[in-house]
């Protein structure tokens, strides 16, 4: 099944933009980043960044998932703006420049999980994530925890290389991204907040133009909810088989 | 008053004691879910009393357990990995006893993978928010360095482990019991 059409800003997007991510690598492990981050760290910092951005444009290609091309080149450039900040060492020479990409980074996430929680309640009939209060507070919950799994990665990465470039340095740099997290996904909860006040969620997610995939992505969702037995299975399968064609 | 109503009530008394005493010795990564505990149990003792919406025993009282063993470690002397996994013990349950209110108090239904993805992400913000109260009571502690990043990472490193594994029993008991969607009627006492 083709959700969505492919088209040259598609190859930009899945060839290109990973195409200068792994060109930084090669110029980190070469060592002509600058700051304090070692050869290895931004090298394989950026072969992340490089796999992050084509998991979009790579689930498009199959079928899967079509995102807007707004929302899949915000997300590249955010991914791209880390990896790229940190070979340029903006990091070691802007004391603000590592909180500004927290909170931005965060913002951005958690506006990407108020649309996926927002899809899933709209588009499933037996799952609901309202009242409003619910929706909102999960959608900050795990934008926190994003934050944190971020952390968490980025702990994993300096004990897997050995850099020693965040272990035992005083605690301030994991702190104070952790709480740059929380900001953004705050300041995105209010943005969020905000627009519920005056609109339902599903005609925010319906305007969004990856309409088709979450409605078959609803059903399936719905059809786990139930077992075999139940008397409206058979109805939902055939409902699925005839959107997906 | 309902069995669920005393032990709400006893929730919310042990978790307020177990705050203050966790204060009195600072431990920041604790405090933080005495803290969220007080609030649930002040919410589910609220309801059962007020409006007669019982919530099931056995969230609170694993959740109440989990806290008493997290909180009381350090006054045991634990340290590193095993201090670490003590005192993260409790993030799980209480992101567990959240997503039950929300769902017994607020009308939510959740399927079984987004019950236990809400439960592992609850548990990993509880441990940032953890991670900011750090921040905001023992900044001089990191500004001699007796914290560093690792410390911080360790800890969040354990609660996604603690996490891990409950969800993983938590899915099989589901699993076992043939429960495919969570709702209000599946969490409130007197039904099912």
């Amino acid at each position: 099944m083709k959700v969505g059409k492919w088209g040259p800003l598609d190859n930009i997007i899945l060839f290109v933009f990973p195409g200068i991510m792994l060109t930084f690598s090669a110029l980190g492990f070469l060592g002509y980043n600058y700051g304090v981050s070692t050869a290895w760290y931004v090298g394989f910092t950026n072969i992340f960044c490089a796999v992050i951005i084509t998991i979009l444009p790579l689930l498009k290609r199959a079928g899967w998932f079509t995102s807007p091309y707004w929302l899949t080149i915000l997300m590249s450039l955010n991914v791209m703006m880390y990896g790229i900040s940190l070979f340029f060492g903006f990091y070691h020479y802007y004391w603000w420049w590592d909180k500004f990409a927290h909170i931005l980074s965060s913002m951005l996430v958690t506006m990407l999980v108020f649309i996926g929680l927002g899809a899933i309640e709209c588009h499933t009939n037996r799952i609901s994530l309202m009242p409003k209060a619910a929706f909102l507070l999960t959608t900050f919950l795990i934008g926190v925890a994003i934050g944190n799994a971020w952390e968490m990665f980025e702990g994993s990465v300096d004990f897997i290389v050995s850099s020693n470039h965040m272990q035992d340095i005083d605690a301030f740099d994991t702190l104070m991204d952790t709480v740059m997290d929380a900001v953004g996904a705050l300041i995105m909860t209010g943005v969020g907040a905000m627009i519920l006040r005056k609109r339902g969620i599903c005609d925010v997610i319906s305007e969004m133009g990856f309409e088709k995939g979450m409605v078959i992505m609803g059903k399936k969702w719905d059809r786990k909810c139930m077992s075999r037995d139940d008397p409206e299975y058979e109805d939902i399968c055939e409902e699925i088989e005839r959107l997906k064609n | 008053m309902n069995r669920s109503s005393i032990v709400s009530v006893t929730g919310l008394i042990l978790s307020a004691i177990l705050l203050i005493m966790n204060f009195y010795r600072m431990e920041t990564l604790t405090i933080t879910s005495c803290a969220i505990c007080v609030i649930l149990f002040s919410v589910s003792s609220y309801r059962s009393v007020t409006r007669g919406e019982h919530l099931r025993i056995g969230i609170m009282v694993i959740g109440l357990i989990a806290l008493m063993i997290g909180t009381l470690s350090p006054f045991l002397g634990t340290t590193d990995a095993i201090a670490a996994f003590l005192e993260t013990l409790p993030y799980v349950f209480v992101a567990i006893f959240i997503i039950a209110e929300m769902i017994a108090f607020m009308g939510m239904r959740l399927d079984k993978a987004l019950f236990t993805t809400f439960s592992l992400m609850f548990s990993m913000a509880i441990a940032s928010f953890a991670a900011v109260v750090t921040y905001l009571i023992r900044i001089e502690d990191i500004r001699s360095e007796i914290i560093v990043n690792n410390d911080i990472v360790v800890q969040f490193a354990a609660s996604f482990v603690i996490s891990i594994v409950v969800i993983i029993l938590s899915r099989r008991m589901m699993k076992k019991r043939d429960i495919r969607i969570i709702t209000k009627e599946t969490l409130l006492e007197g039904n099912l």
